[in-house]
């Protein structure tokens, strides 16, 4: 099975490949694969949005932008597993992994998906004027891809009612406050990495000055839209 | 493929079952930390993939340093310091990871020269896939003698992954430890050897006082026999 078929195995027949994860099958192939796949196709999608400022910024987005959605999970990960495991969970670590991979995956496809219109409107914007507005139309482009990939970290990982233990409930409890978790460390840590655009008329930088939080940005954002609008 | 040599096929499924690893077209054990099968790269596509795949794992390993890079700014704001610790942490990752692959992939030489043997039996598969398509249709009878043949190569293949992984698992047992579970071992078996030549020779001994006795009690009657037995007896005991 090599990298691809993996990927692909995602893509096609998902229930499939969530059935395996639970019977352990080929685990560590599993989170090979989807660890390489999701990292280029972060990278990809990282250096597009970077391009909006150029070369170097194009380049540092295409590091960042795969750090942001892998060093989340990695951070948040041992949180959701040892809660599963202290209410009754039977999964392993290496289980636990390749589930948020496979969001992560998930996530990194949509975002390809949605490649080609972010590269139009960076082709067919300019630089200067239309910044708020591609910073918020990649901010929708995240939010969006975000939310069908919690979601279905959701189904895959919900506690099946079926199982007899009792802490059923507690657990999908824990996943739902992980999921909330998950967000708000994703970002903050955007929020850390930033510039992921690059700011037009403004030389390169790797990082910015650590200030505010994400919302701040965001809220930032909408005011420079209307105030150019007006 | 007919059905009789789709079932002599071993499945990526077997062999994984019967070796214990996890074995791809092109590695063994998983991508990241497993072996790349350096017999399968053939052409020069083979190896630029094969360059690729360690230029991206690379880059994974950058993006997992960043941490460590962000760490070092908040001691020393620079970026230029930053990168360089992310560059350095990232070669001593990748050197750390080329040596391990390095020494699992001594430690599994016979699995991968047995992996290479079972790619070669699956040619033969395929090209007796072909052979039968065109005696079929020349109308001619196919020859189950053949499948037999294929069928010993495969019991010989699993019998060869199976002790494969036997020898590996016991490795630790054999080498490490090995020389002094041998020695107590074998002493214990002499021991027991020796108790046991210890039982056989008293029940020799047995057998030839009752004898004796038998032969004493015919040469001189009865009386004799039961005083002189017990006193036998009593210097057996």
């Amino acid at each position: 099975m090599g990298i691809l078929t993996v990927f692909l195995a995602l893509l096609k027949d998902r229930k499939t490949f969530l059935d395996e994860i639970h019977d352990h099958v080929q685990l560590k192939t599993k989170i090979s694969a989807l660890l390489v796949c999701s990292f280029v196709c972060f990278a990809f999608y990282g250096a597009i949005i970077g391009a909006f400022s150029g070369f170097q910024q194009a380049i540092a987005s295409a590091i960042k932008l795969p750090a942001l959605y892998l060093l989340t999970l990695v951070v948040c990960l041992p949180a959701l597993y040892i809660f599963n495991v202290l209410f009754g969970s039977t999964k392993s670590i290496g289980q636990h992994f390749t589930y948020v991979l496979s969001t992560a995956s998930v996530i990194a496809l949509l975002l390809c998906g949605f490649a080609p219109v972010t590269l139009f409107f960076l082709i067919t914007i300019t630089s200067n004027k239309d910044y708020s507005f591609f910073l918020l139309l990649n901010v929708a482009i995240f939010t969006l891809t975000g939310i069908f990939g919690v979601s279905f970290l959701y189904q895959a990982m919900r506690p099946d009612e079926s199982e007899t233990d009792g802490n059923v409930k507690l657990r999908a409890k824990i996943l739902r406050l992980w999921l909330m978790l998950y967000g708000f460390v994703g970002s903050q840590l955007g929020w850390t990495l930033r510039p992921f655009f690059g700011s037009p008329g403004e030389s390169f930088e790797v990082f910015r000055p650590r200030s505010g939080n994400f919302l701040n940005g965001v809220w930032n954002a909408i005011s420079n839209l209307f105030m150019s609008a007006g | 493929m007919g059905t009789a040599l789709q079932h002599l096929r071993l499945s990526p499924r077997e062999i994984e079952q019967w070796s214990g690893l996890e074995v791809g077209d092109r590695w063994v054990g998983g991508l990241l930390l497993g072996i790349y099968r350096f017999s399968k790269l053939q052409h020069f596509l083979d190896w630029a993939g094969w360059l690729l795949f360690e230029l991206v794992t690379a880059a994974l390993i950058f993006v997992f340093t960043l941490p460590i890079g962000l760490g070092m700014v908040r001691i020393v704001p620079s970026n230029r310091v930053m990168l360089l610790s992310m560059g350095v942490s990232t070669l001593v990752g990748m050197v750390t990871l080329c040596g391990y692959r390095l020494r699992k992939g001594r430690s599994h030489q016979t699995l991968l020269h047995l992996l290479d043997e079972i790619d070669r039996y699956h040619e033969v598969l395929a090209a007796i896939a072909v052979i039968d398509q065109l005696a079929a249709a020349q109308g001619a009878a196919p020859q189950p003698e053949r499948y037999e043949t294929l069928q010993l190569t495969r019991d010989c293949l699993i019998t060869g992954l199976k002790t494969e992984r036997i020898l590996r698992e016991q490795r630790g047992f054999l080498v490490q430890d090995g020389s002094t579970h041998l020695e107590q071992s074998l002493a214990l078996l002499k021991t027991l050897d020796l108790q046991s030549q210890a039982n056989e020779y008293s029940e020799v001994l047995q057998q030839s006082v009752a004898i004796a006795e038998r032969v004493r009690q015919e040469l001189y009657g009865t009386d004799k026999v039961s005083n002189s037995q017990t006193v036998r007896e009593d210097e057996y005991r």
